[in-house]
């Protein structure tokens, strides 16, 4: 039975989701469904195991977080904990919000708390979370009360609210999936979310219902269905005759089609997908010298590349971490200068040029091959002759990850918790992948204190320190992130997709 | 047969690279790789993986789905039937078009009706199957939304797929009706049931018919797997969820127990339409009949 502080306590957390989810209050004449098309199957609908943000999108509806984040400001807000406290650098207590129900019945306790972190990283499955929030750090798990954890790490963990906050870290009832703490679950779901399970058909559709006993602010519409079409054109088409009203994957030039058609509006926003090309600044003799890597920054014109291959749809990249995430910075672009490139080699030893490899992936980013292609026309320019080799996708990403690649490659990097650190991490020597430039003297100090740093004010300043270090050390050639392209119907109303890619339809509805 | 067939798909999938990479994360640690190849049974031998796979097959087990984590059996009951009436909705069409074209063609041999029919023929063969699905997708069903466009679901869904697969095999039908027709009408018997004042259409559908029927019918059973092959790009396009773009999708996520799965399921089945054939045979042809006695 609830108490009168719980109901207040319930009320006030009402209150503060509607401010989330304006779209609720609304009342108008709607559609009862909302119909989304999407280009591929979620791999699964396991709260743990899923990969893509897509996935964690579909996910995301049916689950919740202790913490999540701002659609628009990224900033992190409480969900499911009703606060996270630091009480000293190893150890963090989060407080839980009362009178919240699984889909099941079950109430979520401090016991569901345990049993989600120890499965997520403590268990034998492949999971997104050991990536977002390794093992390693000794995350340990201590039931203060029914309502209160304590959260023990073996190092200390500045991080720890922005993995609590990630998509990978969906609060699972420990009695509705105990017999699948260490196996996979393939079609149920159970969560707190505002929507529950309603059908997942592999290769067709996953259907979720909204939530009637909801503890928050119910949603606008009474069900979305995600609709799979493989194919571009007849997302189109589809999206043309009013059969799904959201197209997710709308390629770049498919996007005129929709301007044109009165019916409908192309939304994009900025994906936070970083591109760039990785020096191996370890191996490669001629690029272990800076200059040399910041000549072939000089040489490329992005904008020409940006305008031509993409329609301009994107935005410069200067450093390894993307516009938005936090403790991030603009050290400003390296300008498009090929005689200032060519003097950069000749004081570098090389100014007959070398010769040089780019590996590139097949069929993984939208117009990779062809940018790689282009790269490597403007370093021939400068006398860098480069010979581009062209791998099938597990192979390369296997030569990626295991720092094999000799010379440079192409490559997209996401960010699993939101902050400059998931990147700049990977340039201390000790990182177990993607080693290709090792940091040393004050660029390593200033990493390895940005990871040990609490100080919000201190890490931003260390955060902008180390970009700027990774900038002026050229560690990659910094090329751009991309729009994200929807089809979407005019009558479409609250659909946005998060800074991170995270797709926000939980106030996504159609007018009728 | 299936033995033969599950060893060089099992060859094959495994020459295509390594599926653990594709599903732990592009950065994930080493630790995390060789635990999940463990979890798997992908570090055990090969000749091992591959009896263990035969000899669980032969009980009906096709393994478990390395993506879905769904049983590959269950997968395929799921959606066979989806491809099935797909592939034979289009044969339908196919044999309802390409028959009396080839036969109209044949008997009006050199007029403009037989250039008429053969150009199309040609031109059906030639047609990339994709690019005349997105032809009528985007006339019946943006332009007149007369039809819908992806999907499954009622006879309606089922027009845009079926008329865009039966093109596969139809120009190449009409042109062997016609063929065989031509060489039937120029037999003594027809030229004798004419002479005797039998009608036509007697002529046609009862002498001349039934004996071109047999190369027909052999083009037929071949071309089924054609049309099976042209399954996987009409239910990618058409968003039909059969097997072919099970099959598509499980190769893109190097599901190896799909793929593999997929693979045999469709082999036996073309087995069995090749042994209604040479059944279709003995029943069209007495003399065959009678030579296998």
């Amino acid at each position: 039975m609830p108490t009168r502080r719980d109901l207040f306590k319930q009320a006030g957390a009402a209150a503060a989701l509607a401010a989330l989810h304006p779209a609720a209050a609304r009342a108008q004449a709607r559609k009862p469904a909302v119909t989304i098309g999407f280009p591929s199957t979620p791999e699964t609908i396991d709260p743990h195991q899923f990969r893509s943000v897509l996935s964690g999108s579909i996910i995301g509806l049916m689950g919740e977080g202790l913490l999540t984040r701002d659609p628009q400001t990224m900033e992190i807000r409480p969900l499911l904990a009703e606060s996270v406290k630091n009480l000293n650098p190893n150890t963090w207590e989060v407080k839980l919000r009362k009178g919240v129900k699984f889909h099941n019945g079950e109430d979520f306790t401090a016991d569901s708390v345990k049993f989600t972190i120890e499965r997520a990283i403590g268990s034998k499955l492949n999971t997104l979370a050991k990536l977002t929030w390794p093992p390693s750090f000794g995350q340990e798990i201590v039931i203060v009360d029914p309502y209160t954890v304590k959260i023990v790490t073996k190092v200390p963990d500045p991080m720890v609210p922005s993995r609590l906050a990630a998509e990978s870290m969906n609060m699972a009832p420990a009695k509705g999936l105990a017999e699948y703490k260490d196996k996979f679950v393939t079609d149920r779901f159970i969560g707190t979310g505002p929507f529950r399970f309603g059908e997942y058909v592999v290769g067709d559709r996953v259907v979720v219902e909204a939530n009637p006993s909801y503890w928050g602010p119910k949603p606008p519409a009474q069900k979305i269905i995600w609709q799979v079409i493989p194919d571009s054109a007849t997302r189109l088409a589809a999206l043309q005759r009013g059969d799904v009203d959201v197209m997710l994957n709308l390629p770049f030039p498919l996007a005129s089609t929709v301007e044109s058609d009165p019916n409908l509006r192309v939304y994009s926003e900025l994906s936070s997908l970083t591109h760039g090309i990785l020096f191996n600044a370890r191996e490669s003799a001629p690029l272990k010298d800076r200059k040399v890597r910041q000549a072939l920054n000089m040489a490329v014109d992005r904008a020409a590349i940006l305008k031509g291959l993409y329609s301009g749809r994107g935005a410069f990249l200067n450093t390894v971490t993307g516009k938005n995430v936090a403790n991030t910075i603009d050290p400003g672009a390296y300008p498009y200068d090929p005689a200032r490139a060519k003097a950069l080699l000749a004081e570098a030893g090389f100014a007959q040029g070398f010769e040089l490899t780019l590996w590139q992936s097949i069929g993984r980013w939208v117009l990779a091959e062809e940018t790689a292609q282009v790269i490597a026309g403007y370093w021939d320019k400068i006398g860098v002759k480069t010979k581009v080799q062209v791998l099938e996708w597990a192979e390369f990403n296997k030569r990626s990850a295991a720092s094999a690649h000799k010379d440079c490659f192409y490559y997209a990097f996401i960010n699993g918790t939101w902050d400059a650190s998931y990147t700049v991490q990977r340039f201390k020597p000790d990182f177990q992948t993607f080693r290709y430039f090792d940091a040393s003297g004050d660029l390593l100090k200033t990493i390895e204190e940005y990871e040990r740093t609490f100080d919000p004010k201190r890490r931003k300043e260390l955060g902008a320190k180390a970009l700027t270090g990774l900038h002026d050390e050229a560690v990659w050639l910094f090329l751009w992130q991309l729009d994200e392209l929807f089809g979407v119907s005019k009558k479409v109303k609250g659909f946005k997709m998060r800074p991170d890619n995270v797709l926000w339809v939980r106030d996504t509805y159609v007018e009728a | 047969m299936a033995i033969g067939v599950s060893l060089v798909v099992f060859g094959l999938v495994h020459l295509s690279g390594d599926p653990v990479l594709l599903m732990v994360s592009s950065d994930a640690p080493p630790d995390v790789v060789a635990t999940t190849r463990h979890a798997l049974g992908f570090d055990r031998p090969l000749p091992e993986q591959f009896t263990d796979y035969v000899s669980r097959a032969a009980r009906g087990d096709l393994g478990v789905s390395l993506r879905s984590s769904r049983p590959v059996a269950g997968l395929i009951r799921e959606r066979l039937p989806a491809t099935v009436e797909l592939t034979f909705a289009a044969l339908l069409i196919a044999v309802a078009v390409a028959l009396p074209a080839g036969i109209v063609s044949a008997v009006k041999r050199g007029s403009a009706i037989d250039r008429l029919a053969m150009v199309g023929a040609v031109a059906g063969q030639a047609v990339p199957i994709f690019w005349l699905a997105l032809l009528l997708i985007a006339l019946f069903g943006v332009h007149l939304r007369w039809l819908p466009v992806f999907g499954r679901g009622s006879l309606a869904h089922l027009v845009l797929p079926a008329v865009s697969l039966s093109t596969v095999i139809l120009g190449r039908l009409a042109r062997l009706v016609r063929s065989s027709m031509l060489e039937v009408l120029g037999q003594d018997y027809v030229r004798t049931a004419r002479a005797k004042g039998v009608g036509e259409v007697r002529v046609l559908a009862a002498h001349a018919l039934k004996n071109a029927a047999i190369p027909i019918v052999t083009l037929l059973g071949l071309q089924f797997a054609q049309l099976l092959g042209g399954a996987v790009v009409t239910e990618t396009i058409f968003a039909w969820p059969g097997i072919g773009r099970l099959v598509v999708e499980a190769i893109f996520n190097r599901d190896f127990p799909v793929v593999q799965g997929v693979v045999l399921v469709v082999s036996l089945i073309f087995v069995a339409v090749n042994l209604l054939v040479d059944l279709a045979y003995a029943a069209l042809d007495p003399r065959i009949r009678t030579e296998a006695a």
